[in-house]
């Protein structure tokens, strides 16, 4: 059975993108792969609210420009957690638009740290 | 082990090699003898007598001769009597044109889409359309991931298998490339489809996100992890190791891909899946 995905049992409203998020979202699409600058259109417009404990994004449903990409995960990351249990960043693309920033663990564990862009290891498939 | 299929049965003596062959309506029994890479050379009968012979080119080709013949031929595969090609379990391969005829699942590890054994195959098999696999070392190049060390049980995907290629999907169940080198994960032993397999374990299998990764395609969750499930057993019990890989499946028609994990002890986490057009 999955873990819930509700985020203390209630919805969040939307709202602007945390400068963290932003910048999160910036090395993503800060390297080159299909769709890549449509994708980045709809980041500068875009508004999310968090889906789960670890920090994953839902994007609102928008109108922008849709994003010619090659797969629903067009770009994604990891990074090493405290413990040395990988975290993984995935960019999700629905019909060429933005859908979810999903953040988990390998072992679905809760993050333990601050998702610092720095630390991202990107990867495009 | 004796599984019984719609028309001859066939007898393995290891869980990947049939050495025996039974007409369901003349009750004759057939032997098959192999070559290394497995493909199948020479057909015997109940007394010794040699029934058949085949030969094939360094792609497959056969060139048969004799009364008795069988569907197992290159790499002891399945091969359709009527177009000639393969099904190498999670695609099919035409000898004649030396290409499968979807990508390669794997394609990002092997960067060969279509080839069969990385164009040389006096030395390189493709038993799985998989990977490319060294017939004479017995292990695939892609060490270290989750990725069988010898072909899957073949006949009880043939049917099945056909039947997905002929209704327009080029494969039932491909998987697994590894992402990562790392091996932590302990041997995993699973049923086959056989019926009469009865000891089987199942492998301990959790979930994380994916669920919400459903909403508006008409797919479960309760079938997909499923699905997912199955086929992890499946797969895990043809590696010697698992570690972090990916995996992909379909579910009434559309594709679910996974992310999984092998935890320290040995259970094996999915940490996420979704819906890959």
């Amino acid at each position: 059975m999955s873990l819930p995905d509700d985020h203390g049992g209630h919805r969040q409203d939307f709202r602007p993108l945390s400068d963290l998020e932003a910048q999160l979202l910036a090395v993503l699409l800060g390297t080159n792969f299909s769709g890549r600058d449509a994708l980045a259109e709809q980041v500068a417009a875009a508004s999310v609210r968090e889906i789960d404990h670890n920090g994953s994004l839902e994007f609102a449903p928008a109108d922008g420009t849709p994003a010619e990409v090659a797969r629903r995960v067009p770009v994604e990351a990891e990074l090493d957690d405290n413990d040395g249990v990988t975290i993984h960043v995935l960019l999700h693309v629905v019909d060429g638009l933005l859908k979810e920033l999903e953040v988990y663990r390998d072992d679905s564990g809760r993050i333990q740290r601050v998702l610092d862009p720095g630390d991202l290891r990107l990867m495009v498939l | 082990m004796l599984l019984r299929s719609l028309r001859p049965n066939y007898v393995y003596d290891q869980p990947e090699m049939i050495v025996e062959q039974i007409n369901n309506t003349t009750g004759t029994i057939t032997y098959l003898h192999h070559d290394q890479a497995g493909s199948t050379r020479l057909l015997t009968g109940s007394t010794g007598t040699v029934t058949g012979k085949c030969t094939y080119n360094a792609y497959g080709t056969p060139t048969c001769e004799g009364t008795t013949t069988t569907p197992l031929g290159f790499d002891g595969q399945y091969t359709s009597s009527d177009t000639g090609l393969i099904y190498l379990r999670n695609r099919v391969y035409d000898p004649a044109t030396a290409q499968f005829l979807t990508v390669d699942p794997l394609e990002m590890v092997t960067r060969a889409p279509y080839t069969y054994g990385e164009d040389n195959p006096l030395n390189r098999g493709d038993a799985t359309g998989l990977s490319s696999w060294n017939p004479f070392s017995e292990s695939f190049w892609t060490e270290g991931n989750f990725i069988s060390e010898s072909p899957l049980n073949p006949i009880p995907y043939y049917e099945a298998e056909v039947e997905s290629y002929e209704s327009g999907c080029g494969y039932i169940a491909s998987v697994t490339h590894g992402l990562e080198g790392a091996v932590a994960g302990t041997a995993l032993f699973a049923g086959g489809e056989g019926e009469d397999e009865a000891d089987s374990a199942v492998a301990d299998i959790t979930f994380g996100h994916g669920a919400r990764h459903l909403i508006g395609t008409g797919l479960d969750s309760g079938e997909v992890e499923s699905a997912i499930q199955s086929q992890i057993e499946q797969s895990a019990a043809k590696a010697s190791a698992t570690g972090s890989f990916w995996g992909r499946t379909v579910v009434d028609g559309q594709t679910v891909e996974y992310r999984a994990y092998t935890l320290p002890n040995g259970t094996i986490n999915v940490g996420t899946y979704y819906v890959s057009p």
